[in-house]
């Protein structure tokens, strides 16, 4: 969920790497300043002390991992490529999928999927009542930093509701599969 | 005297941050000053893979970071030992200890 986040959090994070360095920058250079340096020297080799801010932030990127998105996009590209390559595979791949979850079973499936979901609506609501009070208590201590991001709490929500309707899909999917003729005569 | 001062050795920079910051909370600036400072001027922390290493140790939650009013009245971002980072810091400090001694032992030693 995190790449998720940094995604919409990334203009707030560069602004925050660049107020970050761009202090230490300014107290280096003060500092020098003070030990008799030119203003204009001290301003240079604080900068190139610190390898150009430029280079520093996208180090601070990559520890972030925003560069995740980028690379997941690479990757989506790689598999693309790669069922262009093996069009037949990939074809016997989604039509077996395709069958899997296949008509026979939709209506099993429904039932299944709608009670792991309401749970997770029900996880959801709470947790956004929480993640409101919780947000009143930090916006005191955070600077320059909405603590409200409209965006980022209905990316979460969507996302949440994304996995547990895949995790409530494989139950489904194997009670969908249970062979009715099985359970009668075990009974 | 540059030949007096001393490369930090691969994976010390996370220790000797853990350790700084353990005295109280401070920004990335005060922490490479504080470590040349105790040090007597013979460890300079390269200042390009420092802020690095403060992000890095935040995302694993061994520093926490928030933003307010330095010495100057301008905003920075402080840095803070959490309580994982205490455990951890009380850690690698013992790796190095153990470390140091085994070195000195090997040293110490005569033909």
């Amino acid at each position: 969920m995190r790449w998720l986040k940094s995604l919409f959090a990334r203009e707030r994070r560069e602004r925050e790497f660049d107020c970050e360095l761009q202090f230490h920058l300014d107290a280096a250079t003060r500092q020098k300043i003070a030990h008799g340096i030119l203003p204009e020297e001290a301003r240079r080799q604080a900068m190139l002390e610190l390898g150009g801010k430029e280079q520093t932030a996208r180090q601070l990127r990559d520890v972030h991992g925003i560069a995740f998105a980028e690379r997941a996009r690479a990757d989506l590209k790689a598999g693309l490529r790669l069922m262009r390559r093996a069009p037949g595979f990939s074809a016997a791949v989604i039509l077996t999928l395709a069958l899997g979850i296949g008509a026979m079973r939709s209506q099993i499936t429904a039932r299944f999927l709608a009670q792991g979901l309401r749970v997770a609506l029900i996880g959801c609501a709470c947790g956004l009542l929480l993640a409101l009070a919780s947000s009143r208590l930090l916006a005191g201590m955070l600077f320059g930093v909405s603590t409200f991001d409209a965006v980022t709490l209905i990316g979460v929500i969507l996302l949440i509701l994304l996995v547990a309707g895949f995790a409530a899909l494989v139950p489904a999917l194997r009670a969908s599969r249970t062979d009715p003729m099985r359970v009668l005569r075990e009974q | 005297m540059p030949s007096a001062k001393a490369d930090l050795l691969q994976g010390t920079l996370d220790l000797l941050i853990l350790k700084v910051v353990a005295l109280g909370p401070l920004h990335g600036y005060g922490i490479s000053q504080r470590i040349r400072q105790i040090s007597n001027d013979v460890l300079q922390v390269q200042q390009g893979s420092l802020y690095p290493a403060l992000h890095r140790l935040e995302q694993r939650g061994w520093l926490s970071a928030t933003w307010s009013e330095s010495e100057t009245g301008r905003p920075a971002k402080f840095y803070k030992l959490s309580a994982k980072g205490r455990k951890q810091l009380a850690a690698q400090e013992q790796t190095w200890q153990r470390l140091t001694g085994a070195i000195t032992l090997i040293l110490q030693t005569t033909e």
